[in-house]
């Protein structure tokens, strides 16, 4: 208690730290050896491999619990979180070889466009009609349109819900036979981040500034600008990404010229894009675009080192995630958790069962159908994006004086969708206790354990 | 070719985004949107800036603050003063990884050998530079605008804060000149460890001077016993606290090792952060000094763990230039050149720039002479105490802070912030020429980066 007392009359930047420092110490800790028992155990797996930790102590650490760090930092930090998400765009983006059509068969491309626009519909039906529903009240009290506003939340949150997670070691293990499956699994998963960013990053530009809530007619007013930020957007998009380019071939192999362009340009295109009210996130995949596109070897090393940086990167948006979210939703929006928890189960399963065993018959009742039930990290970084986003902290002061919940913030949106990739982390577990059959290791399998094949691809905390 | 060509592409996006961001962004523009932009813009251009007037044999430095200037309010105004002042970060995060380097590059043995030599070499640069360019100031006072009506303490005062100002000099410019051109060798040794002793001096001797200045202009002001205890806990409570973090430091390194970049980024705003904290010790108002918190921790751990931290300082090898590129960068967009617009003040200004230049030669002729130093090399080590840049404008606004906001201040600040910029320019090149004709450039053996060997 002291040490929060004293916090609590430091100033903001010894707190961030202070909060950092907790962060890198649990970080330590949880990386010993007396804590390895824990991390093997079911939960631990769980909470380990989705970032969870980060966003738990975020929650722990944000002005919902201790409230050692509120919005106020986070918006001191605005200009590094959209650094990370720029960070995390780009390695999206890098996905994206023009050959990539050709080289993947038919079905990859199937399987990614059935489950694109499935989660569209389903999801964003199911997150309007209950959006619709809590935000009724804003009519009659605010004398504010909402159903726009529904309309652009429930894509956002039907978009953070496209695609799922790409980490499979915790679902398939060293069993070899499944290795196909798992890579078809990373594979629609790497494909369907781009849509959900492509889908996010015209949805954010379209999240209105108070305007649509009051007059829905400013819609037609609005979109000339928006169609004009979007080509300015995807403009310097691809300066940055030539800019990339050309700077990476200029700084050669030095590591220091190396690391000014790439921190350099990932603060540039960050920054440009919340000048233009775009996403970072969405700007950032157009230059990864762009670069991984272009012609020479320069790019295995800044693949190389955007890579190494994933981890780190995932857990500061993890971290804030945690702590913009607000824990203390109504009834309607836990509701709206729920909700949209089982409608993914139930599309997820369905993609799984359908796409996912075509593409990769191996994968037929095994634990590697879980794999889509599980939610992308990327949604988080989408939910982060908007809390931070400028529009967000307009919106929540635009309602400050409501009321009873009947309007969403934008800090509520990020713990919503926290709250269904945490409970969807769970249907491992529970298909474990359904089908146990599928999770069983041969003592052949079992021995291999410790072996790391060149397949694996390293799981990181976070993101994939 | 290619080089230009991304500049001017470079300029181009960011100009183009500044003018059309309000007009198609539905957004609100908030101070800290454009940060991160700034960032990229200064990052980028400063290094582009000079690997092109490297082309020309000029110091990198120089581009870097040329780009600054040139985006800056006084030029294309992509950057104006707010924005600038949002870039703070850069000038802690650079100090306090600048004082890292330093104390990375410091032998201990070296240090105990020369410590005698390096001290009096500082002590007679501060006390004939604030000697010489007091003097002159007091003087030619009568012609200078802003103290020609004022009465004889405003005049004493100015003329004594000038002086010290004057001696001041930039351990950041003299590190990045020495860095980028790979320099060892007795010139670039000596001036790095001078310009880190005369700044813990000049902790001492600016708070005195300061005291007293405060005391003569201002009649409710007076002299506390405590200073001297005040100052001594500064001093030692800043090496203190700085050995504590490099330990910490090797700590991490040795037990986790990974993620160094991050980590050392952390642990440079960590220490920004402690030195932002003030605390009152005998009636005064103290904070422990980056600078020198920096400079116990690189000692330490060079010379406690210099194998456990090879990686570390490694890292922060890579790690120095985007800094140094975004600090120099603000720093030149923060250039105040109002003063050039008033002819007479401009008139002073050049002469106080000689007469500083004068008396550091001055002072480094009577310093080799009093401490032996080769005559090969000893006529070139004044040019590593020209430059000027965050420590002097750090004591410039500090002077203002203690003075109040009467005129004769604010155009002394003028002049002095114009003295800087003078100063920041052409200290670099000076420093370089040096470093080349003594044939340093260049002659930094790889594995030995860190590691001093010879004696000045």
């Amino acid at each position: 208690m002291t040490l929060l007392a004293a916090a609590s009359e430091s100033s903001t930047g010894l707190r961030i730290l202070l909060g950092l420092a907790v962060l890198v110490a649990l970080a330590l800790a949880g990386s010993s050896r007396s804590v390895l028992p824990l991390r093997k155990s079911p939960i631990g797996k769980i909470l380990m491999t989705g970032g969870w930790v980060s966003v738990g102590i975020g929650l722990i650490l944000g002005p919902g619990v201790i409230g050692l760090l509120d919005l106020e930092h986070v918006m001191v930090l605005r200009p590094l979180v959209l650094f990370c998400l720029g960070w995390v765009g780009l390695m999206v983006g890098l996905q994206l070889r023009m050959e990539l059509p050709k080289m993947l068969p038919a079905r990859t491309w199937r399987a990614v466009a059935a489950d694109s626009v499935i989660c569209m519909i389903v999801l964003g039906a199911v997150a309007f009609a209950i959006l619709s529903y809590g935000m009724r009240g804003v009519v009659e009290h605010l004398g504010m349109e909402h159903h726009v506003t529904a309309v652009i939340l429930a894509g956002v949150l039907a978009a953070s819900g496209i695609g799922w997670s790409a980490e499979t070691r915790s679902i398939v293990g060293n069993r070899p036979h499944l290795k196909k499956a798992a890579g078809a699994l990373r594979v629609v998963s790497g494909m369907s981040s781009i849509v959900a960013v492509l889908v996010y990053g015209v949805l954010f530009m379209l999240i209105p500034h108070g305007d649509l809530m009051r007059e829905p007619e400013a819609l037609t007013r609005l979109l000339p600008t928006f169609g004009i930020g979007l080509t300015v957007s995807l403009t310097i998009a691809v300066v940055c990404g030539l800019l990339g380019f050309w700077m990476m071939t200029i700084a050669g192999r030095g590591n220091s010229e190396f690391l000014v362009v790439l921190l350099g340009l990932v603060a540039l295109f960050a920054g440009a894009a919340a000048m233009m009210g775009a996403s970072a996130l969405f700007v950032g995949m157009c230059v990864g675009v762009v670069i991984v596109n272009m012609p020479g070897k320069t790019l295995m090393k800044f693949q190389r080192v955007i890579l190494e940086a994933e981890h780190t990167i995932a857990m500061a948006l993890m971290l804030t995630a945690g702590v913009l979210a607000d824990p203390f939703l109504t009834w309607w929006m836990w509701g709206l958790v729920l909700a949209l928890v089982a409608a993914r189960m139930l599309v997820k399963t369905s993609i799984s069962r359908r796409e996912l065993v075509q593409m990769e018959p191996s994968a037929s009742n095994t634990a590697v159908t879980v794999g889509p039930l599980r939610q992308a990290p990327l949604g988080i970084a989408m939910a982060t994006g908007f809390g931070i986003s400028v529009h967000a902290v307009a919106t929540d002061e635009a309602i400050n004086h409501t009321i009873d919940g009947s309007l969403i913030t934008g800090n509520q949106l990020v713990m919503i969708v926290v709250m269904v990739g945490l409970l969807s982390e769970f249907s491992p577990l529970v298909s474990r206790m359904i089908h146990p059959e599928r999770w069983v290791v041969s003592r052949d399998e079992d021995a291999g354990d410790q072996v790391i094949t060149t397949d694996d691809v390293p799981a990181a905390e976070g993101t994939e | 070719m290619r080089i230009v060509f991304c500049w001017v592409l470079l300029l181009a996006a960011c100009y183009l985004v500044d003018q059309l961001g309000d007009q198609v962004a539905n957004v609100v523009r908030l101070d800290y949107i454009s940060v991160a932009m700034n960032v990229g813009l200064l990052m980028l251009g400063a290094w582009l800036s000079g690997l092109m007037v490297a082309r020309v044999g000029l110091p990198r430095v120089s581009g870097y603050l040329l780009f600054g200037l040139l985006v800056g309010p006084f030029a294309l105004n992509l950057i104006d003063d707010k924005q600038g002042e949002g870039l703070r970060f850069a000038g802690d995060l650079a100090v306090s990884l600048i004082a890292l380097t330093a104390g990375g590059e410091m032998n201990w043995n070296w240090l105990k050998d020369q410590i005698g030599k390096l001290f009096t070499i500082a002590g007679v640069v501060i006390v004939v530079v604030w000697v010489g360019v007091s003097g002159v100031v007091y003087v030619g006072s009568a012609w200078i605008p802003f103290l020609a009506e004022q009465p004889d303490a405003v005049r004493v005062v100015a003329a004594v804060l000038i002086g010290v100002i004057a001696a001041a000099n930039s351990p950041a410019i003299v590190m990045a000149v020495i860095n980028e051109s790979n320099a060892e060798g007795p010139v670039s040794r000596t001036s790095l460890a001078v310009t880190i002793c005369k700044d813990m001096a000049m902790v001492v001797v600016f708070a005195a001077t300061i005291t007293l200045c405060r005391v003569m202009v201002d009649d409710s002001a007076s002299l506390s016993g405590g200073f001297l205890l005040a100052v001594a806990v500064q001093l030692i409570g800043s090496l203190a606290v700085g050995a504590a973090i490099g330990a910490a430091m090797a700590l991490y390194v040795r037990g986790v090792g990974a993620h160094l970049v991050v980590f050392i980024i952390g642990c440079c705003m960590l220490i920004a952060l402690v030195g932002e904290q003030a605390f009152t010790v005998g009636g005064q108002s103290i904070h422990f000094e980056p600078l020198l918190m920096g400079l116990a921790a690189g000692l330490i751990m060079e010379n406690l763990w210099s194998e456990v931290t090879d990686p570390l300082f490694h890292e922060i090898e890579s790690v120095s230039l985007p800094v140094f590129c975004l600090f120099f960068g603000a720093a030149g967009a923060q250039l105040q050149l109002g003063v050039f617009g008033e002819w007479r003040v401009l008139v002073v200004l050049l002469i106080l720039v000689a007469v500083r230049l004068a008396t550091v030669w001055g002072s480094c002729v009577i310093a080799g002479r009093m401490v032996k130093l080769d005559k090969a090399w000893r006529g070139r080590l004044w040019l590593g105490f020209v430059p000027q840049a965050g420590v002097a404008l750090a004591l410039v606004l500090l002077s203002e802070k203690a003075l109040g906001d009467a005129e004769w201040v604010q155009e002394m600040k003028a002049l002095l912030l114009g003295m800087v910029a003078v100063n920041m320019l052409l200290g670099p090149l000076g420093l370089r020429w040096a470093l080349a004709r003594s044939g340093e450039v260049d002659a930094r053996k790889p594995a030995s980066a860190g590691v001093t060997t010879s004696t000045a």
